[in-house]
């Protein structure tokens, strides 16, 4: 059985490792591939700092909440392992910042040690009145992505370095099973316009004295377009841009100076900091994840497509908690497809 | 009176604040800093410059509480300016844990530092040796920088510094009106203080720059305390051992301690040994006194022996021995103005 996992960022490959530990033994057919036009450290997830962080508020959507909590405790459990220095996984602590008061998020007693910030605290951050702190994960994708390609490897997938340009194409050749990791691109495979890009800009810069993240948040304005500082092992992102409906993967002047005058603000040491990297890229934002079966006809040919994209700017944060999920559609796929047990054998 | 001359001897933590608080509050003083050694090569660069006070048996509570306080506020105003890089100085969160509950719920300085509170249960989960904690956030004074931009600022105002040992205090009785003997460990040779007494401390300078919280056994034996460039992992408490070599049996366990608490130092990189040793003592001394030969007089006001709290009290007490050698050129002045009737 051929399955083609399209896309090759956390979702993509996550999936792909999910699928293949629980599925493999049980299916020696099992024919799995991962096919890519991009692969780390030029997808979108490896722009991303890597900062286990939900958005504010789930909107209701439970489901959400507990992928982002089976993918933080999946997280905090290899934190502690041998592995976690090679998976780019540490603990780190910080601050989100407001305004004005809110009201605590759904993920507060996800994460390690929430609690409301001190008086003194705030101090810190002239401008915001109320905040939190808490300790949470950091997954550098520039370590994590590699490091599920080697597993990956290990296990006999194997790598296609091109642009799928339909479920077709992989159909006509023989695939039976497509799990669609295709991010923000997902639209060309199949019309979305639910899914729309929340372009992102981010600079990296050398500052080593700075050890929590701190996130701002402003109201009227969406998630992370308000500044923020997120320290990584080796180098600092700074950020704060999320335009939604902007498609543009240039680095922007104009975003530039406010990113920088934003954070310098806010950490006013991070002006002696040294600037090593511009990026920009686009969140692929819906209003939920779309992970769920479809079949996809072509002529007399079928497939089954598994969908999992949409994560917005919360692809690391929840990413295990969906390839979890993919992986139960996978199974739930393959019992249809026994042929039905032979009647029992009357006495 | 000419302008009153002041040295100070020593070029550690306490030696350089002392001398910027001397020019801060006597601004018509001319001040000298002697030492034989500077950064690097002084024990605070061996401390990791953590701002975890350590309570020193024969200081009234309060008295450790105001010098800690008073540091603890000078740095965090640094720490938040543009400087803080240079300077040395950042905010680092972490976990003090305990194997058993101890005895004082609050210590002193929990109101000091920012967001005190116990560890919860879901955090006590890290450390499945541990059975209790407490979550905090402090400053980290990183040396070398740190005495660095204390040289420069004093550089700034003026303040000499000379390569020089100081075998006796009463060598320098012609040249200086005040000396402030800033001296550490080198006060029990050059005041020949018997009460002083080292505590080699051997710690690891590691390049881990993953690790972004502290954390800390309470019973003071282990540490690991992330700067801005490297991880001090620690340490060793020896009394009256008065070697700077290190050991390296004692590497090894400080090494296998740390990773018990903190897997991911197993990768830790290019591990650096250094030693240090604590100028230990029942108290601080900050006094004053005169000594005097034949006729001459030489007013010294003391300022030694913090044992592991250098960093966490440095400020206050350079800010109180500001204040006694303020007293000393008062009276100086006093006298030389009476001579004049």
């Amino acid at each position: 059985m051929r399955v083609a996992v399209i896309g090759a960022g956390v979702i993509g490959l996550s999936t792909a490792l999910c699928i293949q530990e629980q599925f493999q033994s049980l299916l020696p057919s099992l024919q799995l591939e991962v096919h890519a036009d991009h692969y780390s450290p030029h997808t979108t997830s490896d722009g991303a700092a890597g900062l286990w962080q939900p958005y504010l508020s789930d909107h209701g959507n439970l489901q959400e909440t507990l992928w982002n909590k089976e993918t933080f405790d999946h997280l905090l459990t290899h934190s502690g392992s041998p592995a976690a220095r090679e998976m780019g996984l540490f603990l780190i602590s910080g601050y989100n910042l407001f305004v004005q008061p809110v009201p605590d998020p759904s993920w507060k007693n996800i994460v390690l040690g929430f609690r409301h910030l001190t008086p003194k605290e705030l101090e810190l951050f002239p401008g915001y009145s109320y905040g939190w702190f808490n300790t949470a994960l950091m997954l550098e994708c520039r370590s994590y992505l590699p490091w599920l390609t080697r597993r990956l490897t290990q296990r006999g997938v194997k790598f296609f370095h091109r642009k799928v340009e339909s479920f077709q194409e992989l159909v006509a050749q023989g695939v039976d099973v497509i799990i669609n990791c295709s991010g923000m691109r997902a639209g060309e495979l199949q019309p979305d316009p639910q899914l729309q890009p929340g372009r992102g800009q981010i600079i990296k810069v050398v500052a080593p004295w700075v050890k929590h993240f701190i996130i701002t948040h402003s109201t009227g304005s969406d998630i992370y377009n308000s500044p923020y500082v997120i320290p990584g092992s080796e180098f600092t992102v700074l950020g704060g841009i999320n335009q939604q409906g902007n498609w543009n993967e240039e680095t922007s002047a104009q975003d530039h100076q406010t990113i920088w005058e934003s954070c310098c603000r806010l950490l006013p040491s991070l002006q002696e900091a040294k600037i090593v990297q511009e990026w920009s890229g686009l969140r692929p934002t819906r209003p939920r994840v779309r992970l769920e079966r479809e079949t996809f006809h072509h002529g007399a040919l079928q497939a089954e497509v598994i969908h999992n994209y949409g994560h917005g700017g919360f692809g690391i944060t929840i990413h295990w908690g969906c390839a979890m999920a993919a992986a139960r559609l996978f199974g739930s796929l393959l019992q249809e497809q026994q042929p039905p047990s032979p009647p029992e054998p009357r006495l | 009176m000419a302008a009153p001359k002041a040295a100070v001897v020593g070029a550690g933590v306490i030696g350089l604040s002392t001398a910027l608080c001397i020019v801060e509050t006597c601004p018509s003083c001319s001040v000298t800093v002697l030492s034989d050694q500077f950064s690097p090569n002084t024990t605070s660069d061996v401390a990791a410059g953590m701002l975890i006070p350590h309570t020193c048996p024969g200081t009234p509570i309060h008295v450790q509480k105001k010098w800690f306080k008073e540091t603890f506020s000078y740095l965090f105003g640094i720490s938040n300016s543009a400087e803080a890089s240079e300077a040395g100085i950042h905010l680092i969160s972490g976990w003090q844990i305990f194997k058993n509950t101890p005895k004082e719920e609050l210590p002193f300085w929990s109101d000091v530092v920012l967001g005190f509170r116990s560890m919860s249960e879901a955090e006590l989960q890290k450390f499945p040796q541990h059975q209790f904690g407490q979550a905090f956030t402090t400053l980290k004074c990183d040396c070398p920088p740190y005495l660095l931009w204390l040289e420069k600022r004093l550089k700034a105002t003026g303040v000499q510094m000379h390569t020089r040992k100081v075998a006796d205090l009463w060598e320098l009785h012609s040249e200086y009106d005040v000396v402030v003997n800033c001296a550490g460990i080198g006060a029990h040779q050059l005041v020949r203080d018997e009460n002083l007494f080292p505590v080699r401390g051997q710690v690891l300078k590691v390049h881990a720059p993953w690790v972004k919280n502290f954390i800390r056994d309470g019973d003071g034996s282990t540490y690991i305390y992330p700067g801005i460039h490297r991880v001090t992992l620690g340490g060793t408490r020896e009394k009256d051992n008065w070697s700077l070599s290190p050991d390296p049996g004692t590497t090894k366990d400080i090494f296998d301690r740390c990773c018990s608490i903190e897997p991911s130092l197993w990768g830790a990189q290019d591990i650096k040994v250094k030693v240090g040793l604590r100028p230990s003592r029942q108290s601080v001394r900050l006094q004053r006194e005169v000594l005097s030969q034949g006729g001459a007089k030489l007013l010294v006001v003391h300022n030694y022996g913090h044992g592991a709290g250098g960093f966490s009290m440095h400020r206050g007490t350079a800010k109180e021995t500001a204040h006694l050698v303020g007293e000393c050129i008062a009276a100086l002045q006093g006298s030389s103005s009476r001579a004049k009737l």
